[in-house]
């Protein structure tokens, strides 16, 4: 297989917290995958003991099949958690070590400057930036050297809604080009919105894994209730278009497979001469689902 | 490797003010001292011209009076790293791909540069004021005590490397200049006191900071006993020592380049094993 990264059984303590927990994870060349979790769910951790800055207890990880050397690094750009430059010096100063590191030709500089508009400030120094241009900056670091990988740690932090929007795009452009995109959020609608694949942490294990259109399909669920709710369950507990039945007080919530609709249940039920008292669709937020995930 | 290694440190320093802020200290107070000795009337009897100012006797009151000016040294060295560790910009630098191993040879490469630069500092001087004072006979030997000079470049370096392992140990600027002094002076001091002399004689403190010799001028004192003089306001007793032998100097420079291997190999073996 072309796995991209792997990691395998990775675990990291900081005394009685266990930051990460046993970690497998296996990420193909081409996807976008978003790491989701709460705060502290290890996410960071993870990142940055892949990036080589911290020791992992136990466990280990590949890129592209491979130990980390610098060949490898080449390959990747990496923002983790926040930037990390010289206050004192200037942007393009500060991008010019980067790329001396990464054996860079220095017209790449003011390619990725331009590209996150920053070349009119590429004099500045880097403490002279405001939090978003700090961010921007960051990400220019991260496509200094055009990588086959990008690695994002939270990179819309501290942005303004366009800044959020033009991280985005530019995670769209990179991923068309047939990038792969490790993504870390807590931010369910960014991970939505920009990933093709997903792992849920919590508390340094992985809890749930896939495709992020079958973990968080935005789908809709419908509530009923009858007369008799004994006599309704076990009409409905045999249809074969329903994926789960949830019991909630005096009213089932059911999660319907993909293409059916309410009218399909309601016309179901009819047929075998039950009355609903109560049909009514709703949308199921993602947060619901996640804080479901996570619970 | 190196190369590239040297042009980092190149980027990253030359337009850091206080890097120069330092560098020019360092450069001016050490001119501005040896000025003043130059200038300076010691009255000894019998002594009319400045035997400490000729050859080959200037070459040990240069780079003795260069020794003092190594907490300086220290001081760039602490503040570099330091700066690596608040900036975090080391671990920028190994996520994009040098090893911890290079940031450790990285940064000594630096402190070679540096040393090298103020040993050359020092050798102009000594050679300016040596030609200026020397009344030049038939058997001047103008560089009779030249070798002091390497004796000095290990001094500097001993320094150096002393405040990166502290620097790297502590990943605080401040902090680590601070424990740098109160290491100097006086936990050192105390601890090499639990010890008997031939032990304590062996403390990296002690053995680096006595490299340089005293100069002449304090052996040619009245056998009386002590005398004392102002040096840039600072009392200093001058004792009349025996001229220290220079087998006694190889053997502590040779302990010094043990101390200063085992410095960076600490320096390499904590980064290598802590997080960044
Ligand atoms: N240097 C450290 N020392 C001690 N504990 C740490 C350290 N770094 C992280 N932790 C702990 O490890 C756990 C995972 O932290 P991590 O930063 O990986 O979380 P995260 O998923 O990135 O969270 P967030 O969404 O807030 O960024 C947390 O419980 C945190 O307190
Ligand atoms: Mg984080």
């Amino acid at each position: 297989m072309s796995a991209i990264l792997e990691i395998n059984n990775l675990t990291k303590h900081y005394g009685r917290i266990h930051a990460i927990d046993g970690l497998n994870l296996s990420i193909e060349k081409g996807n976008v995958f978003g790491i989701l979790g709460p705060n502290g769910s290890g996410k960071t951790t993870t990142l940055a003991i892949v990036m080589g800055i911290i020791r992992p207890d136990n466990g280990n990880y590949f890129w592209f099949g491979q130990p980390t050397a610098r060949t490898v690094k080449q390959k990747i750009g990496a923002l983790i958690e926040v930037p990390y430059f010289y206050p004192y010096l200037s942007a393009e100063r500060n991008l010019k070590i980067l790329a001396e590191i990464k054996n860079v030709p220095l017209k790449n500089i003011d390619r990725v400057l331009k590209f996150t508009h920053l070349s009119e400030r590429k004099k500045t120094h880097y403490e002279a930036f405001s939090l978003g241009m700090k961010q921007r900056l960051a990400l220019a670091s991260v496509l200094l050297s055009d990588p086959e990988v990008l690695v994002l740690d939270e990179p819309t932090n501290g942005l303004d809604p366009e800044g959020i929007a033009e991280i985005r795009e530019i995670i769209k452009i990179e991923a068309s080009k047939g990038k792969t995109i490790i993504l870390a959020s807590h931010i369910l609608d960014e991970v939505e919105k920009v990933c093709t694949h997903v792992a849920v942490l919590k508390s340094g294990k992985l809890i749930s894994q896939g495709k992020v259109k079958e973990l968080l399909s935005s789908g809709e669920i419908i509530i009923v209730s009858a007369e008799n709710m004994e006599e309704l369950f076990n009409v409905l507990k045999d249809a074969d278009f329903i994926k789960a039945i949830d019991r909630n007080n005096n009213e089932f919530i059911i999660t319907l497979k993909e293409d059916r609709s309410s009218s399909d249940i309601n016309k179901f039920i009819f047929g075998k001469g039950i009355i609903l008292t109560k049909l009514a669709v709703k949308q199921r937020s993602l947060e619901s689902q996640f804080l479901e995930l996570v619970k | 490797m190196i190369k590239k290694l040297l042009k980092l440190e190149f980027i990253k320093h030359f337009a850091y003010t206080n890097f120069w802020v330092l560098t020019g200290l360092w450069a001016g107070l050490y001119f501005l001292v040896v000025l003043i000795v130059s200038l300076m009337n010691i009255n000894i009897p019998g002594l009319e011209s400045k035997p400490y100012l000729q050859f080959p006797s200037v070459w040990t009151t240069f780079t003795w009076i260069a020794s003092w000016f190594n907490l300086l040294l220290a001081i760039i060295i602490i503040v570099s790293v330091g700066n690596e560790f608040s900036y975090k910009t080391f671990r920028s630098q190994v996520i994009n791909g040098l090893s911890r191993n290079e940031l450790i040879l990285g940064k000594s490469l630096f402190i070679l540069l540096i040393a090298i630069t103020c040993t050359l500092f020092v050798f102009i001087l000594t050679l300016i004021f040596g030609i200026i004072y020397t009344n030049f006979g038939s058997e001047t030997s103008v560089f009779n005590k030249s070798w002091l000079l390497p004796v000095y470049f290990i001094q500097a370096i001993g320094y150096m490397t002393i405040g990166m392992l502290i620097a790297i140990i502590i990943k605080n600027t401040a902090l680590s200049i601070v424990s740098f002094i109160l290491y100097f002076f006086p936990v050192e001091v105390i601890i090499r006191n639990i010890f008997p002399d031939t032990i304590g004689q062996f403390f990296p403190m002690k053995i680096i900071s006595n490299l340089t010799p005293l100069p002449d001028m304090f052996h040619i004192a009245p056998a009386s006993s002590q005398m004392y003089t102002s040096i840039n306001g600072q009392q200093m007793a001058m004792q009349a020592t025996p001229p220290v032998p220079e087998l006694a100097i190889c053997i502590a420079v040779t302990v010094a380049i043990i101390y200063i291997i085992a410095f960076i190999t600490s320096s390499t073996i904590i980064v290598n094993k802590r997080n960044l």
